[in-house]
């Protein structure tokens, strides 16, 4: 279906949000306005969730560090210590991604984190009822799979920024290479 | 990591160029406005401007090139995605359509996607030339015609068919279409002793691949013309009837904040920014669209994929990327009827894989752990040739830069269900274990019959289904009738006299090839002919 005949949509202005290339997102203003609130209102949390992270807020930290390792599973680490060092870089390299991509879309990711970081539509839309910090993986990837199959392409486009920003920047890692998936480039000297 | 390959002593041409003198100024680093005069601007360093700066610059024209990209060259080339998509690519490789549909890879650097691509050379099919000449009046455009100038930029580029073994994960094609009886070709590669590593996308690190970036723009630099790179054109400079250059600002490394502003006065400008930037700028300049046509018609190549698991390593993330190809499926069903397309395998780098792949948790991972077994077959779906099929439209977004709309309609989800199931027939017939179509909601399948018949129960929802573009053509279309097109033949803007466009982004619909030698054959026709004019 085009997004333009989603009738819940329609006459409202899409997130276009590209993550490799992929546009994504959801109807942030119509979103807000749902619950009652857009998200000129949320309170403008703009601490920063780690000194060196230039893009990322805590709110967007804290709901990454929710979906990675959902999205991750499997090939994720389990162990808490190397998890929380995995997550910090992975974190650092989302960030790094962001910052060299267009102005808009760095609003857009911003915008979807808001929404999602929103209590009544983290539980309505998201289907998520613990707070990002006390989700489980299972609460995770119930969300995921609600995205995914949504009737809704902003959703869907959600979905897909949501689990291609942590599998491009876990794989493009060298450090998450173990040879089942990948022998490495060549080594690289410059002249 | 266990590759023991070293890339190493490989001088940096471009750098040695620079320290013996060649003209060349960095956006980022600007500390003053900048202003220079020149008798050709050309905005823009790909397949089209750097194809044309060199004509002109060796008919001995004053030429300065613009480029929003960096420059990045062999020795920056350290053959890691990581770095490469944030630097190479347009948007830093978030590019898409307005809807999310698309994923689209263009590249953003001195050298523009030639810097990038995966390096195949093909002629524009006898067809596509046919048809241009016949629906869309071109002139000059018929095989005789055209076959000089490819010609000429096939030795420029040292291109020619691929002389070595292809990689097992191009072999899939060949055996399976060997199998199954379907037509299979070796592709031409414009590379001059390449090593045969597999690292195209993130730029050449050997020098081997004949892009603009060793090429033609060395060519222009040494005959004295000057690059501006990290410089976004903004607006073109429009006095009356008569366009004379651009004006735009230096870009800081992130790409987006502004440094200085910039002005090139030009007794003529010859955009070469590709599909998407090239309808973009002229928008932003508000130049004269009577008939509304700028923008119209941009087409993708869109590009379905399937992904086969094979019993022995594959390895796909090794050796020359695009090496064989199928056409089997190009012409068969004629040109105007049901959507043709070209059968080729991309790269299997792990960033790549992940992200485009779909997916998520443990069938996600589950994937990732065969990598080096997989195979992605992708189908270049061949757009623009009948009515049903009329491309995308680029316009405004809210921070100035382009974007595009584009429908996958009822006539491309045939076409991309269609391709899903001939690929897979020949992942299959190849020795793949099980395959699966890129879309969110695909399992591997064992059986060729279960494999087909997933696919015909899929939803052919966008961002369920996942399909990429690699090619942005059109969008500046050419054209003899101003009232549906907006360049002539020659690359000339119908309304505006100082302004030629000479890029992919004139063309009327998709090529049906991969299409860089396109690009450069028709440039270095209209090129040629105006640096006559300009000289008389």
């Amino acid at each position: 279906m085009h997004p333009n005949q989603d009738p819940a949509f329609a006459r409202r202005s899409f997130l276009k949000l590209g993550v490799v290339g992929s546009s994504v997102l959801a109807g942030a203003g119509m979103l807000g306005s749902l619950q009652g609130c857009s998200s000129h209102t949320i309170e403008d949390d703009t601490t920063r969730a780690f000194h060196s992270l230039s893009y990322l807020r805590q709110k967007d930290a804290i709901i990454l560090s929710a979906v990675a390792p959902a999205v991750l599973q499997g090939n994720f680490p389990t162990d808490p210590g190397t998890r929380q060092q995995k997550l910090d870089a992975l974190l650092q390299d989302i960030d790094q991604f962001l910052i060299h991509t267009t102005p808009q879309t760095q609003k857009q990711v911003h915008e979807l984190f808001d929404l999602l970081y929103l209590a009544p539509f983290r539980v309505l839309a998201a289907g998520v009822w613990p707070s990002w910090q006390e989700a489980g993986e299972a609460d995770v990837l119930a969300f995921l799979e609600r995205w995914q199959t949504s009737r809704f392409n902003t959703l869907r486009q959600g979905y897909v920024l949501l689990t291609q920003l942590p599998t491009l920047m876990y794989y493009d890692q060298p450090d998450n290479w173990t040879d089942a998936i990948y022998p490495g480039p060549p080594q690289h000297i410059p002249s | 990591m266990s590759n023991k390959t070293i890339v190493k002593d490989i001088p940096d041409i471009f750098r040695q160029g620079m320290a013996n003198g060649w003209v060349t100024y960095n956006g980022a680093t600007l500390e003053q406005p900048l202003h220079l005069d020149c008798d050709v601007l050309v905005i823009g360093t790909g397949a089209g401007g750097g194809t044309a700066a060199e004509i002109f610059a060796q008919q001995g024209l004053k030429v300065v090139m613009l480029e929003e990209g960096p420059l990045q060259t062999s020795n920056d080339f350290d053959m890691q995605e990581k770095k490469a998509y944030s630097s190479l690519y347009q948007e830093g490789l978030t590019r898409g359509t307005a809807d999310g549909a698309f994923t689209i890879m263009q590249g953003r650097t001195v050298g523009g996607s030639t810097t990038v691509n995966w390096t195949a050379s093909f002629r524009t099919p006898d067809q596509t030339l046919e048809h241009w000449t016949r629906e869309h009046g071109l002139k000059g455009f018929s095989k005789a015609e055209m076959a000089p100038w490819f010609e000429k930029m096939e030795q420029r580029l040292n291109i020619s068919k691929w002389k070595m073994l292809p990689n097992a994960n191009n072999s899939v094609i060949s055996k399976g279409c060997e199998k199954l009886g379907y037509d299979w070709q070796i592709i031409p590669r414009n590379v001059n002793g390449c090593w045969n590593l597999g690292y195209c996308g993130t730029g050449c690190p050997t020098n081997a691949k004949q892009s603009m970036l060793v090429t033609t723009i060395p060519g222009a630099l040494q005959q004295g013309a000057e690059l501006v790179y990290r410089a976004r054109a903004d607006k073109l400079i429009i006095e009356g009837d008569q366009v004379r250059g651009v004006v735009g600002y230096g870009l800081a490394e992130n790409g987006i904040d502004r440094t200085q502003s910039l002005q090139v006065r030009a007794r003529h400008t010859v955009m070469a920014c590709g599909g998407i930037n090239g309808p973009g700028l002229l928008l932003r300049s508000d130049a004269p669209d009577p008939h509304q046509r700028i923008g119209k018609r941009t087409f993708l190549h869109p590009v379905p994929a399937t992904l086969g698991d094979f019993p022995e390593r594959i390895d796909g993330y090794y050796g020359a990327p695009q090496s064989v190809y199928s056409d089997h499926f190009q012409w068969r069903d004629g040109v105007t009827g049901p959507v043709g397309f070209k059968l080729e395998v991309p790269p299997m780098h792990p960033g790549f894989v992940a992200s485009i792949g779909m997916l998520h948790g443990q069938a996600h991972s589950d994937q990732m752990n065969r990598l080096p077994h997989l195979n992605m077959m992708i189908a270049l779906l061949r757009d623009g040739f009948v009515e049903a099929s009329q491309g995308g439209e680029v316009f405004l977004r809210d921070d100035g830069i382009p974007g595009i709309r584009y429908e996958i309609n009822e006539y491309l989800r045939e076409g991309i269900v269609r391709a899903w199931k001939t690929m897979t027939e020949i992942q299959f017939a190849a020795g793949a274990q099980s395959v699966r179509p890129v879309h969110s909601m695909s399992r591997y399948t064992t059986s060729l019959g279960a494999a087909l018949q997933q696919i015909d129960e899929l939803d052919m929802d966008i961002n369920k289904m996942r399909v990429g573009s690699a090619h942005v053509m059109g969008g500046c279309g050419m054209g003899e009738d101003p009232r549906s097109s907006v360049v002539d033949s020659m690359g000339k803007f119908h309304h505006l006299d100082g302004l030629h466009i000479m890029d992919g982004s004139t063309f009327p619909t998709s090529i049906g090839a991969n299409p860089q030698l396109s690009i450069y054959g028709m440039v270095a026709k209209q090129a040629t002919a105006l640096a006559q004019q300009l000289q008389g």
